[in-house]
């Protein structure tokens, strides 16, 4: 009875445990469902924490999220579909573009591995599973040990897998913003000797 | 001879070392956090993060009114492409102050100009940080702008 019990609570945690992962690379476009997409934006704002507040807003409103965001960046997931739109929409907030860095990476090697380190733990857990029931109460105590183990193993890379199927999914976008540009533009005199000698950069200079 | 050219190198000494006692300097008090080091004539401060602060004396030539400077100097960072943040009036002793931001390496800098005409002189303070730190020091700063001087 005792060896009953056990064998049927070993098999329900496994079977209630081992559950599908929830995210479907087939929501990808064909033949990019393996590709992970990175976008670098550098934006020159004119009021970059009104920018800052509303590409989190827009990331939201649109499938997305935002990770980080403070006045000099902000860090999104967009579903990669949305990215001319979200070009279009920093443009449309008077945002300029002055860098624009899209970068892909093939995730299909780390999935091929994880999905393998899964099948292959599945493979010893139903073995087990079909021994536990001809096992005495002391190789089905080693045998729940083993399942549970083998279970973790599955959940950690199936949680690996559901990362990489959301970095597929999802454009990391990192948008830096400068409410100036990156170098002063040309030097440009005042009648008075002594206004042009205010300057930031010569003023760094000048360390005697 | 020789008691001639000891009287005209002290009268020469003494010229100097008289004109060296009229040539105005530029002072201010030391804000907090800031402690003065040896300059080329300027006052110079610093923080213990590096964080500096100038003092000097400029002539008010041709004079004008410190409205005048003010706008000039304005027009001109305006031009150069400095973005201003923030500026204001030091009250009690007839100053201006601007800040501006404008990029160092990534980092948007924060820094800070100030004048004040003295008769035939004008003080300009300037002082610069990236943005976190120079907000650290903001308040000292602004304290000790009253205070900006020549002597």
């Amino acid at each position: 009875m005792k060896r009953s019990l056990l064998r049927i609570a070993a098999v329900c945690f496994v079977l209630a445990s081992v559950a599908p992962p929830s995210v479907n690379a087939q929501t990808q476009p064909p033949g990019q469902e393996f590709l992970s997409y990175r976008l670098f934006v550098y934006v020159l704002a004119p009021d970059r924490e009104a920018l800052s507040a509303g590409l989190a807003n827009w990331a939201d409103g649109n499938d997305g999220y935002f990770v980080e965001r403070s006045g000099d960046q902000v860090v999104l997931r967009t579903p990669r579909s949305n990215v001319p739109a979200l070009r279009a929409y920093i443009e449309s907030r008077d945002g300029v573009v002055l860098r624009f860095e899209p970068a892909t990476a093939d995730l299909r090697q780390e999935l091929l591995n994880t999905r393998a380190a899964v099948s292959s733990r599945q493979e010893s857990l139903d073995r087990i599973l079909e021994l536990i029931g001809s096992a005495d109460i002391g190789a089905t105590l080693a045998f729940e040990q083993e399942l549970r183990s083998l279970n973790q193993e599955i959940e950690y890379y199936r949680g690996i897998e559901r990362l990489i199927l959301n970095d597929s999914r999802y454009a990391h976008v990192r948008i830096a913003l400068t409410s100036e540009q990156s170098s002063i533009p040309d030097y440009l005199p005042s009648a008075f000797s002594w206004i042009n000698a205010i300057d930031l950069y010569q003023f760094l200079k000048d360390r005697s | 001879m020789k008691n001639l050219s000891l009287r005209a190198t002290v009268i020469l000494v003494s010229v100097a070392f008289l004109a060296s006692c009229f040539t105005p300097r530029a002072a201010i008090a030391t804000p907090d956090g800031f402690s003065p080091y040896t300059g080329k004539g300027d006052v110079r401060l610093i923080s213990p993060e590096g964080m500096r602060m100038r003092v000097r004396i400029e002539e008010n030539e041709p004079s004008q009114s410190l409205d005048f400077w003010a706008t000039a100097l304005r027009g001109h960072m305006t031009d150069a492409g400095y973005t201003l943040v923030d500026h204001g009036t030091v009250s009690a002793a007839g100053g201006v102050w601007f800040e501006w931001v404008a990029p160092v390496h990534g980092e948007d800098w924060i820094y800070l100009t100030a004048l004040r005409v003295s008769g035939n002189h004008i003080v300009v303070v300037e002082s610069a940080a990236v943005e976190a730190l120079y907000r650290t020091y903001r308040p000292a700063l602004h304290a000790a702008l009253p205070t900006a001087q020549v002597r």
